[in-house]
């Protein structure tokens, strides 16, 4: 179904301009790259980033004009990002307290969130923390006591 | 044929309990994460992958072996019952098979997809094993020039047989490239794409890249879609009531479907498997095709052919085999499972080669009895046994399953190397991967760019080396002729097919 043209990058995907940026910056490096042999040898180091980024730029501008001229396209638009965008922020808070707080402390409360985005068991409050509780537990048990693997606990800062 | 005894001999590793334990776990697992819409098996190996750290590698490629042959063929289960595939090569199982549950053929049904995955699973994996010598010498033949040259034909066919955009997939094979090359060059000391930072000079792994592109980017995408309910089976309905002994298919039905179709559909599913990055999908639709071309009662093809389920069901499973021959030989992945398995294989410091049949056969035997096991003795025993019970699947609440998953992704990318900057970068690369994904771009070809970007570098600049910089080795050496010849012949042929079914 065609998706009504958006305001937001007059509609078009974000991707190839995230793309572009990503090869600029790859092409940047790719030029300070220096072969341990010397110069003088066309082959190198900096061969393939070279035309790997000449060819992206290429396959970028291919899609830009595609989707340019392909009024039909579905547009890009934000509509749907903000459960996946939740889902990535509690994720990152999770990633940044994981070694500090530890296992238990940082899943469990992660979990809830994730249930509580997720719409899991959201007219019975008590049972979703039981069923957060439970999972953090389970996971424990696998990965502590069957794999044997020492899991952070909670380290103080200074 | 010392080989092939040296195989067999090495199934009697599987005797072990815990190696059993390993392949029965591997197969339930494979079986649940295919069935379910929205996971595959490919996830389920994925998660698989930060255990293997822990764990010897025998029983993690057994634990692979068992999921990969489970989930191509328990994407039959809900693709039958409640006409959503659980995996994508599933989806004329779902055309053919849906239709005879809603005419009360059920179990039936059912019945021929396990019957067709057996056969197909039990050729492909003697293909694979009576075929392994002869892949191997045929490895011995090919020089550094015809190496490059292979990996350029494996990325060109992922690049073009993409269902969607060609400069999409060609986008994300190069995006692939490019992380590789981020760290250490190939082939000499220098640091490359570090932006003068320690922690890129390391390179990045491949084990976040695999848990945020197919675990995190999931969770993502679902996220996303969160409004779609899934279908809900009424539990007083009778059409979701399956006996077990209607699993057992007749036999005149079996007559009829014939055994050629059994054979033609297990030799298409096993090349097909061959080709790096065909999958089960094109096995199944290819064989699928072919069956409906050539059958005596066409007419019955999109209303409930058991035709059509056997020979769609029989090339999937065929395809395991065919998927594992140019990644042990060449490390060139046949599918996204075996790319995965790949990644198990590297992370234990096996190098994919002729050498590995040589050196290792007491660590690879295990992993292809896995496969004979897993199709011959344990899709029927588990559809008997489980059968009647697997309309529940569906029934496990998706925000209960998929933060479950985010917790095993999380934290198997954490426990792997103690390191928080690859947890980081699992959920950077989850991101990125979930919007490549919304925006039409595949993820296959941007890991398989990835992992063959690195081989791809240091044989061009080794076949260079070798003639003083003259490109022409790659025209002269044979080996290297032929791939590049059949490049341009599979390009060809897939660019007027899809011009065709354009037109």
């Amino acid at each position: 179904m065609t998706q009504p043209r958006s305001k937001f990058l007059f509609g078009l995907s974000p991707v190839p301009i995230g793309l572009a940026i990503f090869t600029t910056l790859y092409l940047w490096q790719a030029f300070y790259i220096r072969s341990s042999f010397g110069g003088g040898q066309l082959v190198g180091p900096k061969f393939l980033p070279i035309v790997a980024a000449l060819m992206m730029y290429g396959a970028i501008a291919t899609i830009v004009i595609r989707q340019i001229r392909d009024k039909s396209d579905a547009r890009f638009n934000l509509q749907g990002m903000a459960r996946p965008a939740k889902v990535v922020l509690v994720t990152l808070l999770y990633v940044a307290a994981f070694p500090f707080i530890g296992y238990a402390l940082s899943t469990f409360p992660y979990v809830l969130v994730l249930y509580f985005i997720f719409e899991f068991e959201a007219k019975r409050p008590i049972r979703r923390i039981g069923f957060a509780a439970l999972t953090t537990a389970v996971f424990y048990l696998l990965y502590a006591v069957i794999f044997g693997i020492r899991l952070p606990g909670f380290e103080v800062p200074f | 044929m010392q080989t092939i005894v040296d195989i067999f001999l090495g199934f009697g590793v599987l005797a072990d309990l815990k190696i059993i334990t390993f392949l029965i776990g591997g197969f339930l697992i494979g079986t649940f994460f295919g069935a379910m819409p929205g996971l595959t098996s490919v996830l389920a190996i994925a998660l698989l992958l930060p255990f293997t750290y822990s764990i010897d590698v025998v029983p993690a490629l057994v634990m692979c072996a068992s999921i990969f042959m489970a989930g191509m063929y328990s994407g039959s289960i809900t693709a039958t019952t409640i006409n959503i595939p659980g995996a994508p090569s599933s989806m004329m199982t779902a055309l053919e098979g849906n239709a005879l549950m809603k005419q009360g053929f059920g179990a039936n049904a059912l019945g021929h997809a396990a019957l067709g995955s057996i056969i197909g699973g039990v050729i492909g994996t003697l293909m694979l094993i009576f075929l392994m010598p002869i892949a191997s010498d045929l490895a011995l033949w090919v020089r550094t020039p015809g190496k490059f040259s292979l990996i350029f034909f494996a990325l060109a066919v992922i690049i073009f047989i993409d269902t969607g955009s060609t400069e999409k997939s060609l986008a994300a094979a190069l995006f692939g490239i490019m992380l590789a090359t981020i760290g250490i060059d190939v082939l000499e000391p220098v640091a490359r794409i570090n932006f003068g930072t320690e922690i890129l000079t390391q390179g990045i792994d491949l084990m976040p890249l695999i848990i945020g592109a197919f675990a995190l980017s999931e969770i993502l995408v679902q996220a996303e879609n969160w409004n779609v309910k899934a279908t809900r089976i009424d539990p007083n309905d009778p059409v979701a009531l399956i006996r077990r002994r209607d699993f057992i298919p007749k036999m005149s039905e079996i007559r009829q479907i014939g055994l050629w179709t059994y054979l033609r559909s297990a030799l298409i599913g096993y090349s097909t498997g061959v080709l790096p990055g065909a999958g089960g999908s094109m096995a199944a639709f290819v064989s699928y095709a072919e069956a409906n071309r050539r059958s005596s009662q066409p007419e019955t093809f999109g209303k409930g052919s058991r035709e059509g389920i056997a020979a769609a069901e029989t090339a999937n499973n065929a395809m395991c085999g065919g998927a594992f021959v140019p990644m042990m030989m060449f490390g060139i992945p046949g599918d996204a499972t075996t790319a995965v398995v790949l990644g198990v294989l590297i992370i234990n410091g096996l190098q994919p080669g002729p050498q590995l049949l040589d050196n290792q056969m007491d660590l690879i035997a295990p992993m292809f009895g896995s496969l004979l096991i897993s199709a011959l003795i344990l899709i029927p025993l588990t559809l008997f046994l489980m059968g009647p019970y697997f309309i529940r699947i569906v029934r496990i609440p998706q925000g209960l399953l998929y933060s479950g998953i985010a917790v095993v992704a999380l934290v198997g990318s954490y426990v792997a190397t103690f390191s928080v900057f690859q947890m980081t970068l699992a959920v950077v690369f989850g991101v990125i991967c979930y919007l490549l994904r919304r925006e039409g771009y595949s993820i296959v070809p941007l890991l398989l760019g990835f992992i063959l970007g690195p081989d791809l570098e240091q044989y061009f600049r080794r076949s260079l080396s070798l003639e003083d910089g003259n490109p022409i080795v790659f025209i002269t050496n044979p080996d290297s002729l032929v791939f590049l010849l059949l490049t341009a012949a599979f390009v060809f042929a897939i660019r007027r097919r899809k011009r065709s079914s354009e037109a």
